[in-house]
């Protein structure tokens, strides 16, 4: 999966949180909470929706570290190559 | 029989409309069961029903407006079926029909709709022979929607001219400017000819209903909710004389609970700080019950059990209180899932009229990005409010020895006449300890 495929799982994931914005409103690098205004359940219930679609499940730490469409996309690109590297060496 | 009619949803609800039907007549249904969608100021909200049965008769179609105590289907609650439905039916049939209005007949498909039916059958009764002889008030046509519904008439007059097939555009309308009320149908049926026996014509709507003010166009949902919480809010200042505490409290145990329970956790299943704030209320409430539940008619009445009300804001606007029954009998992973469940299905709009009428207590939190202390309002008849605030680092000195925790602001809005200060801080002390101890 690469980097545009990520970003377009997101997007989509925003969309059901936040139904109302447009898609190409949400500025990829400004932080999401504040963009969309979205609380703490309804960012849980993103990154359900992310990891499920996705397949890999991130780390507490790296959660925390997530403000912005472009962290998301950048985790998860970095959760996804470390899943298939330990896939591999098994 | 059993009549289902639009349920009341709030205190301040008087109609509600029917989005969609999830039965149909001839379908059996159980208790608890959800048999449709309806639309109201508090978003679309699934109604049940409370008996086991089976459908009879569906009165209400999608779209229409029905005042809270309308019926709007009858179902069958006895254990014996009854007789198929009409256009199932061979042959014309002499018996007359149990309990069912002969203007009922007419919603079903394939029939006709009458204007007004004589009975033949026993005592006058109206037999299926009788409905299927009976001439159409109007030749088979698109109905002219537009054109009546330019007509003033309450909505209760509408659904009485519509079952009996009386014209609206040709009555006097006695009510506020010019309006069609019920009594104005009412008269024109009396004086039409032929007159229809007892079986044949019943006002099903609920006499209780409230003359509403004429017709006017669907208010949009967001200031319909915008108005019910304004007519909360108001009967709330009006009549209860709130007092408020606050109280600071360390989360850091808490938090270090969540974030171990956490590890390795999939986002689905991650326990967030609120479920702990709710949990830690209504197990609290177990010691304290006189905050659970209502001031009615001069006295407190309790919840009868703990189901919290979480007040959750709605995008673009507006507050829906869902509430999480017996809340204190859950661990903290159930009332997570509860928690995120109920959340969800608030902001899509999907929840159940139960859901939205049962909270004994509510519990706000404007925490994560929001402010640090909330001064709530009451949502009467409830005596209680709880608030959290913003989960902000400061200092905290314990022991002559300064530190840096993780503190949230605690309030509890109460109604005076339901309780005095003193209980008030000690049901929050509770609520402080259970979070000081979250494996309590």
């Amino acid at each position: 999966m690469n980097e545009s495929e990520l970003q377009a799982i997101v997007l989509k994931a925003l969309r059901n949180v936040a139904p109302e914005v447009a898609t190409d409103q949400i500025r990829l690098d400004a932080d999401l909470r504040d963009q969309l205004d979205i609380d703490s359940m309804d960012f849980i219930r993103l990154m359900a929706a992310i990891e499920k679609e996705v397949g890999v499940r991130l780390e507490e730490l790296d959660r925390a570290r997530i403000t912005s469409v472009n962290d998301l996309v950048a985790i998860f690109s970095t959760a996804l190559a470390r899943s298939v590297r330990d896939a591999a060496r098994q | 029989m059993s009549e289902f009619r639009m349920p009341s949803l709030g205190a301040d609800m008087t109609h509600g409309t029917l989005v969609e039907w999830y039965v149909r007549p001839g379908g059996a249904v159980r208790r608890g069961q959800i048999i449709g969608l309806v639309d109201t100021h508090k978003g679309a909200i699934e109604i049940e029903v409370f008996e086991d049965g089976v459908v009879r008769e569906i009165f209400t179609k999608p779209g229409e407006r029905v005042p809270v105590g309308g019926v709007m289907a009858v179902i069958d609650t006895t254990a014996e079926s009854l007789p198929a439905l009409p256009s199932a039916v061979e042959a014309p049939s002499r018996a007359p029909l149990p309990g069912v209005a002969a203007a009922s007949l007419a919603e079903l498909p394939g029939t006709r709709k009458p204007r007004l039916v004589r009975g033949t059958g026993p005592g006058g009764a109206v037999t299926l022979e009788d409905v299927r002889v009976t001439p159409t008030a109007r030749p088979e046509q698109p109905r002219r929607v537009k054109e009546t519904e330019r007509v003033r008439a309450t909505p209760l007059a509408r659904r009485i001219a519509e079952q009996h097939g009386v014209d609206l555009r040709l009555l006097q309308g006695s009510g506020a400017r010019g309006a069609i009320i019920k009594a104005d149908v009412e008269r024109a049926l009396r004086s039409a000819e032929p007159r229809a026996t007892t079986a044949g014509v019943t006002v099903k709507p609920a006499e209780a209903a409230v003359q509403a003010p004429p017709a006017s166009p669907e208010p949009d949902r967001g200031t319909a909710m915008r108005q019910a919480i304004a007519a909360a809010v108001t009967r709330s200042k009006r009549e209860i004389p709130h007092y408020y505490l606050a109280m600071h409290v360390d989360m850091n145990a808490s938090l270090a609970w969540v974030a171990e329970k956490n590890q390795g956790r999939a986002a689905e299943d991650l326990i967030a700080p609120a479920a702990l704030q709710l949990r830690a209320v209504a197990l609290a409430l177990r010691d304290y019950p006189e905050f659970n539940g209502f001031w009615i008619d001069g006295r407190f009445r309790s919840g009868g059990g703990i189901h919290v009300g979480v007040a959750v804001s709605l995008r673009g606007g507006g507050l829906v209180v869902p509430a999480i029954r017996d809340a204190d009998g859950l661990d903290v992973e159930s009332l997570m899932r509860a928690l995120g469940d109920l959340v969800m299905r608030a902001r899509v709009g999907r929840l159940r009229g139960s859901e939205v009428t049962d909270a004994t207590i509510t519990v706000t939190s404007l925490g994560d990005r929001g402010v640090e202390t909330v001064f709530g309002v009451i949502y009467p008849p409830q005596v209680a409010l709880v608030g959290f605030g913003r989960i902000v680092e400061r200092p905290w000195a314990e022991h002559g020895m300064l530190a840096v925790r993780p503190v949230v602001t605690l309030t509890l809005a109460a109604d005076h006449r339901a309780s005095d200060g003193h209980r008030g801080s000690l049901f929050l002390s509770a609520i402080a300890d259970r979070l000081a101890e979250p494996d309590r």
